[in-house]
C-alpha cells in the first residue's frame, strides 16, 4: 500500500494565477486514512461550542439599543436641519447657504455613518440604507432624476435608488470635480428642486425611523429572545465591519486585485469625508464594545472578562486603540491618497481585517453564536 | 409530470460534463474548469493545467459557450455584480459586464439550447424576489424579466427542451447587509419547475424543514433530480434531497451521516445513476445512490466541487487538490495540488483540448 503524501504549497505562491502546473502527489491507493483531514473547521454552519455562561446577552443587547438611539435621534434633528437649508439654499441661491447646506450635509452623513455601524431593528426592517445611502451614486442616474422631477412632488418611483439619497445630495452639493460652480448649476430649477426633495426625503426617513426606534427600545427581551437578538446584532456588526473594508474604501480591504482604486471609489470622496465616515463608524463599534450600559452597567468586554475570556477582552480593547490610532494618522483626505497610494492604506484595513476576525470567529465563539455568513464561506 | 421523461433526459443530459467540442476526442484531453482565488487573493478562473484569467471579484460557476470554442462565462458570486467571458485557453478576460442596478447575480446561470441567450439567476434587490433574466449571450443586456417563483434563486438546470429546474434557497439577502441571511426565521425555500416559454410556474415542491435551503441541482440518467441542500437551521438533517417519481423527499440518510455532514453541501454532481455530493464543513465527501441510499463516504478536507469524468469522479477542495475517484466507491485514485483554492463549482469538457 502506497501512502499518500499531499503535496506542499512553498513554490505555489510564486506561480498563483498564473501557469498551473499541478502536483501529482499520489498513485492510486486502496487506503485514504491517510487523508482524513486535520483542518479545524472555521465555517459557520453548525460549529457547536461552549459558550459563555455568564454573558447576559438580553442585557448586553438592550446596553446596544439604548446607546443607538441617542445616534438615531442626532440624525433626525441633523437630517431635518440639512432639509431646512436645502429648502433655503433653493430660495435665495447664495454661497453662504451653499456652504450650510454642506455643513449640514456632513453633520448629517456623519451622524448617518454611526447609526448604520449597528443596523439592527427598524434600521434593518425599514431599510434605512437602502433608502438614503445607496452606494455608489450613479451620476447620469442623478441627472436623469433632475430632469424628471417635478416641484413638490415625491420622487418617482422610477427614480433609482442609486439616484435618491445622501451621496445623490452631495453629488448635487458638490459635483464631481468643480465644487465653486456647484452654485451656478443649482440656478437651474429642477436641479435645485431634486436636491430639495432629496434632503426632504432623507429627513423623512431619518424622522420615521426615530419613531420607530423610540418603540423598539423599550423592547425587553427573555433568555432566548435575547440570545437572538444578541446573536442578530453581532452578525450585523461583523457585516459592518465586512462593509468598512470593503465598499468604503475602494473595495481595498476584499481583494488585492491589480486595478488601481480609483477616487470616485471611496465613500463620500466629493466633500472630502472619506476619513470622517470612518471615524464616526469606528466610534460606534468603540462604544458597542467598550461603552458601559445604563446606570454603569458592565460594557460588552467587562461581561466577556467576567465570564472567563479576559485575554479576549483585552484583545478587543487593544485592536480598538489601534485601529482608532492608525485611523487618525491616515491623510485628511484618504480618497485623494488612497488613489495615489492604495499602499497606504493597508495598515488601516488589516487592522479591520482582524478586528472582523475577532468578531466572526473568538466573539462568536466565545459566546456561542453563529456567524451566518463569513467571506470565506462556500456557497 | 415532473421527471417522467426519464429515458429522454438519459440520453440527452450531461449536465456537468460538455462533450460539445469533441469532435475527434480520441485526440483531446479534457478540460477541467473551476473558479478560485489564490494566497493574495486575486479571483481567478479558467483552465486547471493553463493560466488562469483574472477576475474583478469572486467567481462561482464557469459554463462553456457552446457557440464559441475556447470560451466560457463566468458569474459573479453572490451577492454577484458582473458577468465575465474568460479564453480559458490564453487565461485571459475578455468582457466584464457591470450587471444593471438594482440587482445581484447568485452565481449560477444557463445557456439557452442554442447558446445565443444566457438565462442568469438574480435577486432583485428592491424587494429581495428571486428573478430569471434572459440575456443576449454575446453582449449580456436584458431581454426578459421573469419571476424565479421564489426568494434567492441559485442553481438553474435544464430538464428537457422547456422546462427549467430552479432552486430557490429562501434566504432573503439584501445589499445594504452583503451576505447577512434577513429572514433565516421565515425561510421559504422551494424547488420550482418553470416553464422556459412563458416563465410560468409548472410545479413547486417544498420540504418539510423550512431551514433547509435547497441549493444545487444534478440529475441522473434514470431521470432522478438531486437537490443539495444547506442547513441553516439548528437541527441535524439531510442535505440530500429527490425528486423522484414526482415525490421530493430527503434521500434516506443514517443519523451519524448527517452528523459528519455538518449541514452543509457545497454542490451536486450525476454520473450514471449515482451523485457525488462534497459537504466541506463535515470535510466529507458522500456518494448517493439514485434511489436516495448512501453508497459511499470518504473524508476529504474542505471539499467543495464535483464532476464527472471519463465515468469516474473529480472533486475540489478549497486547499487547491483536485480528487480523482472511482465511481461506485470513492476509491482515491489520484489527486492533484494547484496554486488555487477552489471555489464550489468544477466544470468539465470532454475532449477540448
Amino acid at each position: 500500500m502506497k501512502h499518500l503524501t499531499l503535496a506542499l504549497t512553498t513554490s505555489f505562491l510564486a506561480t498563483a494565477c498564473a501557469t498551473q502546473s499541478p502536483r501529482i502527489a499520489a498513485e492510486p491507493t486502496t487506503s485514504v486514512a491517510q487523508t482524513v483531514p486535520t483542518v479545524a473547521t472555521t465555517s459557520s454552519a453548525l460549529v457547536t461550542t461552549t459558550p459563555v455562561s455568564s454573558l447576559d446577552a438580553a442585557a448586553t443587547v438592550m446596553n446596544w439599543q439604548t446607546q443607538q438611539l441617542p445616534r438615531i435621534q442626532t440624525l433626525a434633528d441633523n437630517s431635518a436641519k440639512l432639509r431646512d437649508s436645502v429648502a433655503t439654499l433653493c430660495q435665495r441661491l447664495k454661497a453662504d447657504q451653499l456652504e450650510q447646506a454642506r455643513k449640514d450635509w456632513k453633520s448629517t452623513y456623519a451622524a448617518w455613518r454611526t447609526v448604520e455601524a449597528l443596523p439592527m431593528g427598524p434600521t434593518l426592517t425599514r431599510r434605512t440604507a437602502w433608502q438614503i445611502d445607496v452606494w455608489p451614486s450613479r451620476s447620469p442616474k442623478v441627472e436623469e432624476a433632475v430632469r424628471l422631477v417635478e416641484k413638490d412632488a415625491p420622487i418617482a418611483d422610477s427614480v433609482g435608488a442609486a439616484a435618491q439619497g445622501l451621496p445623490a445630495l452631495e453629488y448635487l452639493l458638490w459635483g464631481d470635480d468643480r465644487a465653486k460652480a456647484q452654485l451656478g448649476r443649482l440656478h437651474f430649477r429642477q436641479r435645485c428642486q431634486y436636491s430639495v426633495a432629496l434632503a426632504r426625503e432623507v429627513a423623512t426617513e431619518s424622522a420615521g425611523l426615530l419613531a420607530d426606534w423610540q418603540t423598539f427600545e423599550r423592547q425587553q427581551y427573555d433568555t432566548e429572545t435575547g440570545r437572538q437578538a444578541f446573536e442578530e446584532a453581532v452578525n450585523l456588526i461583523a457585516s459592518s465591519l465586512q462593509n468598512l473594508r470593503d465598499k468604503k474604501l475602494a473595495r481595498l480591504g476584499s481583494s488585492k486585485i491589480i486595478k488601481q482604486a480609483a477616487r470616485q471609489d471611496f465613500d463620500a470622496w466629493r466633500s472630502h469625508q472619506t476619513k470622517a465616515g470612518l471615524t464616526a463608524t469606528l466610534g460606534t463599534l468603540e462604544s458597542i464594545f467598550l461603552a458601559p450600559g445604563p446606570n454603569n452597567s458592565p460594557s460588552f468586554v467587562d461581561r466577556l472578562a467576567a465570564a472567563d475570556k479576559p485575554l479576549l477582552a483585552q484583545h478587543l480593547r487593544d485592536e480598538i486603540r489601534i485601529a482608532r490610532e492608525v485611523l487618525a494618522k491616515l491623510p485628511e483626505d484618504i480618497a485623494q491618497a488612497g488613489s495615489r497610494n492604495p499602499i497606504a492604506l493597508k495598515p488601516f484595513l488589516d487592522l479591520i481585517k482582524r478586528l472582523q476576525s475577532l468578531v466572526e470567529l473568538q466573539v462568536a465563539d466565545a459566546v456561542g453564536i453563529t456567524i451566518g455568513f463569513k467571506d470565506s464561506d462556500g456557497d | 409530470m415532473p421527471l417522467s421523461r426519464r429515458h429522454f433526459l438519459a440520453a440527452s443530459l450531461t449536465l456537468t460534463t460538455w462533450s460539445l467540442y469533441a469532435a475527434n476526442p480520441a485526440k483531446r484531453s479534457p478540460v477541467i474548469l473551476s473558479a478560485g482565488w489564490d494566497e493574495e487573493e486575486t479571483w481567478c478562473a479558467g483552465n486547471l493545467s493553463r493560466p488562469s484569467a483574472k477576475l474583478p471579484g469572486r467567481g462561482h460557476v464557469l459554463i462553456p459557450d457552446p457557440n464559441r470554442f475556447g470560451e466560457a462565462i463566468v458569474v459573479a458570486r453572490r451577492p454577484g455584480y458582473y458577468l465575465a467571458r474568460i479564453d480559458w485557453r490564453r487565461g485571459r478576460l475578455l468582457q466584464h459586464f457591470e450587471l444593471e442596478d438594482e440587482r445581484n447575480l447568485v452565481g449560477h446561470a444557463v445557456f439557452s439550447h442554442d447558446g445565443k441567450q444566457l438565462i442568469t439567476a438574480e435577486t432583485d434587490e428592491r424587494n429581495g424576489v428571486g428573478r430569471l433574466v434572459v440575456r443576449d449571450a454575446r453582449n449580456f443586456k436584458r431581454l426578459e424579466d421573469r419571476p424565479s417563483h421564489g426568494v434567492g434563486p441559485h442553481e438553474i438546470l435544464w430538464l428537457d427542451r422547456h422546462t427549467l429546474a430552479v432552486a430557490n434557497g429562501g434566504i432573503l439577502t439584501l445589499p445594504e447587509t452583503g451576505r447577512y441571511k434577513r429572514n433565516i426565521g421565515r425561510m421559504n425555500p422551494s424547488l420550482v419547475l418553470i416553464d422556459s416559454r412563458d416563465g410560468g410556474l409548472l410545479k413547486e415542491y417544498r420540504l418539510p424543514d423550512n431551514k433547509l435551503s435547497i441549493r444545487h441541482l444534478d440529475v441522473t440518467a434514470d431521470g432522478t433530480l438531486g437537490a443539495a441542500l444547506q442547513n441553516e437551521g439548528s437541527n441535524l438533517s439531510p442535505v440530500l434531497a429527490i425528486l423522484r417519481d414526482g415525490q421530493f423527499g430527503y434521500a434516506d440518510t443514517p443519523p451519524d451521516l448527517c452528523q459528519a455532514m455538518q449541514g452543509y453541501a457545497a454542490s451536486l454532481a450525476a454520473l450514471g445513476d449515482r451523485f457525488l455530493m462534497p459537504c466541506p464543513t463535515g470535510n466529507l465527501l458522500t456518494e448517493w445512490s439514485s434511489t436516495g441510499q448512501p453508497t459511499a463516504q470518504l473524508p476529504l478536507p474542505r471539499v467543495f466541487g464535483a464532476a464527472s469524468l471519463d465515468g469516474n469522479w473529480l472533486a475540489s477542495g478549497e486547499g487547491g487538490e483536485i480528487w480523482h475517484l472511482q465511481s461506485g466507491n470513492l476509491k482515491l485514485q489520484m489527486v492533484e495540488r494547484y496554486p488555487h483554492h477552489w471555489d464550489n463549482h468544477l466544470t468539465v469538457i470532454s475532449g477540448a483540448q
